[in-house]
């Protein structure tokens, strides 16, 4: 039973901006959503513990600026994600047509070592809304044609699918990390923790 | 080996063996031992000499005799508390004062039997920090703390044994009983620490200061390990010394050690030696005391050297030289320089470092270097074989030819290369979205401005490339797709291309093209490869997504590259101008209608059904064109193969045809009844005279030609039932009464084929129908004026004919009247009450006096115009008015 330490997964949320990044991952975390928009600056990041197949994991949530694309955050950030999640607004097409630029220029910041399957999660957000520009059959389309990225349609204002799509994330993210045996175990942990609702817990596990 | 330090001899053949010595700035002490067994204390100075064999002398500034009745074997200078302390052989301890040499009492008591003591002096900022001394009193530790001009006893430890020797670890004490160490905290818990070695008689230890950590330097035999201030040891591996040093100092980034018969530098963190002085033979002396502080001394018993570190930049030069290049970064630091140079002098030992590593195939720190001098990334490339021209990399200068390598290497050396491209990459492009936001924010473009972005875009053009080349290189199908697709990527058009077509990545190649703009020879491309082998650019779908995302700038190559996708897949390959997305739906709809017609008239119908339908267009020349399409389609190809096929049977109803036929005329029908958008008048001369009667009964309706229209169903068409079907859809009370009045017109006075407008081989004139007429009277008398059907009616018409109707429409005039005259009556007794009320509010006298006040501003009314509320108060119009107005705004 090697495998029972402590795990920590990183994901990375990206998309345009508006599209209901920080919405969503308020919602899974806090479960709380505000209709008032206001723009993520840099990056910020949550925590939540989850279960995965009996296995506690603490899941590092980050969210991003959607303004900038890739300006503000170094090559660094990217490192060491477990799971990118690509959100787009339903209602707006052109939020759709630009998960390819972000798909790409992660693929190229992080570098990972099997980038064709990188876990991938994409989210197609708002779907509380009524005017839908995006038919879910294109989204599925294109994810189908990128090695079969998992999709799902959520509403993080009405909590439509966000714990089931997070979950999915956790699950392939912790499938990644068990592949990566050349991870260095402890690298890319900050020390920094900006909510006090995550402190390890000291409890011994059975 | 360097040559990092000269040895000069400051004082020579002196008469007195000298049994300690102590230095501090720029002067020390020596303390010697006179024929009576006295010490004698020889104070000097260390003044530069114009000699140049000498460039340093002692200058003898002060001689004490007999400073103590015994000599003594430990000297001790606290310069910044003008204070020295000696301990002699006869175990006494001496605090004396550095400026008047007179031995001082300053609460250490006279202590006998001492063996030796350890100074613990903190140097803090702004502040003259803390003094403490440790005194070894047989089997006891003393601690006096140093406050206020005085010392005080503040610890009293006790020892198993009397320790050879003491020195302060942070917030504890090191000594040495017999041959091993001990730590001990000032609480007096004490732990074994280890052997000081087999071959060591006296132990050996030197604190010092590791960047801004203090640890403690311990000797093992020739063995140095550190420890920190918890005496835990700090580094994995010991330096090894060549010989057991007697005693050892640090001068960063050195540390020198006093061997039996050299003097040993060593780099402290490389462990490197640097130069070994062998001392019995250059100098010819035995070296027994080492003593530092700002000038570093070795002395013998009768000889007093100054060990004098050489230039700096000579170090540095003789580092590089040698490939010490930790070293030489770490001197370097030492040279007193302005930042600018200290940064350029950094740079190139960086540069030639890594330079050095990557000739080592020590890839990764190499690369690391390179990026943190910013280093042209023209010359980190050129190091590999194979991503510039030759001729082009021989023009650089590198410092020798870069190595060649291979095979796994070769790999390694591409990944870190990725590493390195990638990272680099989002600085340059963090520089140059830096310097476009400038260039925004000024007037005028500046020309340096200019200069450094073209010279940013030079370098992106050329990471990108080779970025692109490292992932071909390492098989890295992803990333080459992910590099090409990207919106701002900075590759060289005609290198990829090329790199790419050798590689036969032509999906990637497509995509290359498509973020260039050069559409043209992309869909070239695609059209080549569509008959292909099943691959990612085979068949017409290629073709389709990449129009769909051009535009309607790009409307011309849409149209040209559509052609023949439309021909030889016309199903699919009207998607090309039907999909739901927004570049499609903007695509200017006449031009791609007037495409169709040329290439592939037959999907006109699906493309204008399309946008009517689902993007609602409203434009008329599509709907009346959508109108004809369908029409001719009926009149020149359906309608003829029906008529032949039917041999002269009756017809089916119009839209009830078999097959094609039905289904055009039911859309042709359903869109002239649904569509408000089409013109009929230019349409109805184009519709044939002897056919689709019912297409064109409902072009005269929307004209307004109802009369015609209904002749049409009633006697053209001879179907009543769909004129009345008419007539319901198009009666309107408001706007359109006269329809059923037009239809029993029709039956009543029939107008002639003429007037009707077709042409019909064999059609009977019209007839007078009264039958049907009188039906419709009876059915819709309601919806029809009695009095202009009245005057319609022809006289020989008999009253038993009309009867019904009559009597129907009497009746009902009837009921409407009666109706009208109970509500009169209602609404005059209605109108009495009111008037009733009216009276009676009007009715109640009051009286206004002098005495009479304004309920509202408690004034007299007096002679003003007032107002009087319902329950009998007054107030003056004018304040009543402006309370309402406050009642109204809140």
């Amino acid at each position: 039973m090697s495998a029972r330490r402590k795990v920590l997964l990183k994901v990375i949320i990206l998309g345009d901006s508006g599209v209901g990044k920080t919405s969503l991952m308020n919602q899974y975390v806090n479960k709380k959503f505000t209709s008032q928009y206001k723009a993520t600056i840099g990056a910020d990041f949550l925590t939540k513990e989850v279960m995965v197949d009996d296995r506690l994991v603490t899941m590092q949530i980050w969210d991003t600026a959607g303004q900038e694309r890739f300006q503000s955050l170094g090559v660094a950030f990217y490192r060491g994600a477990d799971c990118c999640v690509l959100v787009y607004d339903v209602t707006n097409a052109n939020t759709f047509k630009t998960l390819d630029s972000w798909r790409d220029e992660f693929l190229i910041q992080a570098s990972p070592r099997d980038p064709e399957n990188f876990p991938f999660v994409v989210i197609g957000n708002k779907i509380d809304l009524e005017n839908r520009q995006v038919p879910a059959r294109r989204a599925q389309n294109w994810c189908e044609s990128k090695n079969n990225i998992p999709y799902y349609e959520t509403s993080a204002k009405e909590a439509v699918n966000v714990d089931q799509a997070f979950q999915k994330i956790a699950r392939d993210a912790l499938a990644k990390e068990n592949d990566d045996i050349y991870k260095p175990q402890v690298a890319s942990v900050p020390d920094i923790r900006l909510d006090s609702n995550t402190k390890q817990k000291s409890g011994k596990c059975c | 080996m360097l040559d990092a330090f000269d040895i000069v001899r400051l004082v020579d053949k002196l008469p007195l063996k000298i049994c300690a010595i102590a230095t501090w700035r720029e002067q020390f002490m020596i303390s010697t031992v006179s024929t009576k067994n006295e010490a004698h204390l020889l104070v000097y100075k260390v003044v530069s000499s114009s000699d140049f064999d000498r460039p340093y002398e002692a200058k003898l500034d002060m001689t004490l005799k007999k400073f103590t009745p015994k000599p003594i074997i430990s000297l001790s200078v606290i310069p910044e508390q003008d204070m020295f302390l000696a301990l002699t052989t006869d175990g006494e301890f001496h605090c004396a004062n550095l400026i008047t040499y007179q031995i001082v009492n300053i609460g250490i008591p006279r202590l006998k039997g001492c063996s030796t003591f350890a100074v613990d002096w903190h140097r803090l900022k702004g502040f003259n920090g803390y003094l403490r001394i440790c005194i070894v009193l047989k089997k006891k530790l003393l601690v006096y703390t140093y406050f206020g001009g005085t010392f005080t006893q503040t610890n009293d430890l006790v020892v198993l044994e009397t320790p050879k020797m003491v020195s302060w670890l942070g917030e504890g004490i090191i000594f040495c009983i017999k041959k091993d160490l001990y730590y001990m905290t000032l609480d007096g818990s004490s732990r074994e620490l280890f052997s000081i070695g087999q071959h060591r008689s006296e132990p050996c230890v030197l604190p010092i200061m590791r960047g801004d950590k203090q640890e403690m330097l311990v000797l093992n035999d020739d063995k140095q390990i550190s420890l920190d201030t918890e005496a835990k040891p700090t580094q994995p591996s010991a330096l090894v010394w060549s010989e057991n040093p007697v005693s050892i100092i640090h001068i960063h980034p050195y540390i020198i050690g006093m061997l039996p018969r050299s003097i040993e530098i060593r780099a402290l963190e490389q462990k490197l030696l640097v130069q070994s002085i062998k001392t019995n033979e250059q100098i010819k002396d035995h070296v027994r005391f080492i003593a530092h502080d700002q000038v570093t001394l070795v002395a013998s018993h009768t000889q007093v050297y100054k060990l004098e570190p050489k230039a700096y930049e000579k170090q540095v030069q003789q580092c590089v030289l040698s490939k010490q290049f930790e070293l030489a970064l770490e001197i370097s630091e030492l040279i007193k320089e302005t930042e600018s140079e200290r940064k350029l002098r950094r740079e190139e030992i960086l540069r030639r470092y890594a330079f050095y590593l990557f000739t080592r195939h020590e890839f990764e720190k190499s690369l690391k270097f390179y990026l943190e001098i910013n280093e042209d990334p023209m010359h980190v490339i050129a190091l590999y074989p194979h991503f510039l021209p030759s001729e082009h990399r021989q023009n650089l200068s590198l410092p020798t030819s870069p190595p060649t390598f291979t095979g796994e290497d070769l790999k390694k050396a591409t990944e870190f290369l990725i590493k390195y491209l990638t990272q680099l990459r989002y600085l340059e492009q963090q520089n140059l979205q830096q310097l476009l936001t400038r260039m925004e924010n000024k007037p005028e473009e500046s020309p340096v401005d200019c200069e450094s972005k073209k010279k940013i875009d030079a370098r992106l053009l050329l990471i990108d490339t080779t970025l692109l080349k490292c992932y071909i290189k390492t098989g890295n199908n992803t990333l080459i797709g992910s590099l090409v697709r990207l919106p701002e990527n900075h590759l060289h058009l005609g290198e990829s291309e090329r790199v790419l077509r050798n590689d036969e990545k032509f999906q990637e190649l497509v995509q290359l093209y498509q973020t260039k703009g050069q559409h043209k020879l992309a869909l070239t491309m695609l059209h080549s490869f569509h008959g292909g082998p099943n691959s990612s650019l085979s068949g017409v779908w290629p073709t389709i997504d990449y129009l769909q995302n051009l535009g309607s700038e790009n409307i011309e190559l849409i149209l040209k590259y559509s052609e023949w996708v439309l021909q030889e897949s016309p199903d699919d390959g009207i998607k090309i101008f039907t999909e739901e997305i927004g570049e499609v739906e903007a695509l200017p709809r006449s031009k791609v209608l007037a495409h169709l017609g040329n290439i592939a008239p037959a999907l006109r119908i699906q493309y204008l059904e399309h946008i009517i339908q689902r993007w609602k267009d409203t434009t008329p020349e599509f709907h009346n064109e959508l109108i004809l399409i369908y029409m001719n389609e009926i009149v020149n190809n359906k309608l003829p193969q029906y008529l032949k096929s039917i041999r002269g049977r009756p017809r089916a109803k119009a839209g009830e045809e078999p097959g094609e036929l039905g289904y055009l005329r039911s859309r042709l029908l359903h869109f002239l009844q649904s569509s408000k958008y089409y013109e009929p008048e230019g349409l109805i001369s184009r519709f044939p005279q002897d056919d689709l009667f019912e297409e064109k009964a409902l072009l005269l309706g929307r004209l307004g030609r109802h009369e015609i229209a209904l002749a049409l169903y009633a006697h053209v068409l001879k179907d009543p039932k769909m004129a009345e079907e008419y007539c319901r859809r198009t009666y309107d009370p408001e706007e359109n009464r006269g329809v059923y009045l037009d239809l029993i017109k029709t039956y009543l006075n029939p107008p002639t084929i003429k007037d009707i407008g077709i042409s019909l081989e064999g059609i009977i004139e019209p007839v007078k129908d009264i039958n049907t007429a009188m039906t419709i009277l009876a059915t819709y008398h309601e919806k029809i004026d009695t009095a202009a059907v009245m005057l319609l009616l022809p006289e020989d018409v008999s009253i038993q004919d009309i009867k019904q109707f009559l009597t129907t429409v009497l009746e009902e005039n009837m009921v409407v009247k009666r109706r009208a005259h109970v509500l009169q009556g209602l609404q005059l007794a209605e109108h009495l009450q009111i008037q009733k009320s009216r009276i009676k509010e009007q009715a109640p006298c009051f009286v206004i006096d002098d005495f009479t006040n304004c309920k509202i501003c408690s004034k007299k009314l007096g002679t003003s115009a007032f107002a009087r509320y319902t329950n009998g108060d007054l107030a003056h119009l004018f304040c009543y008015q402006q309370e309402m107005d406050k009642q109204i705004e809140y």
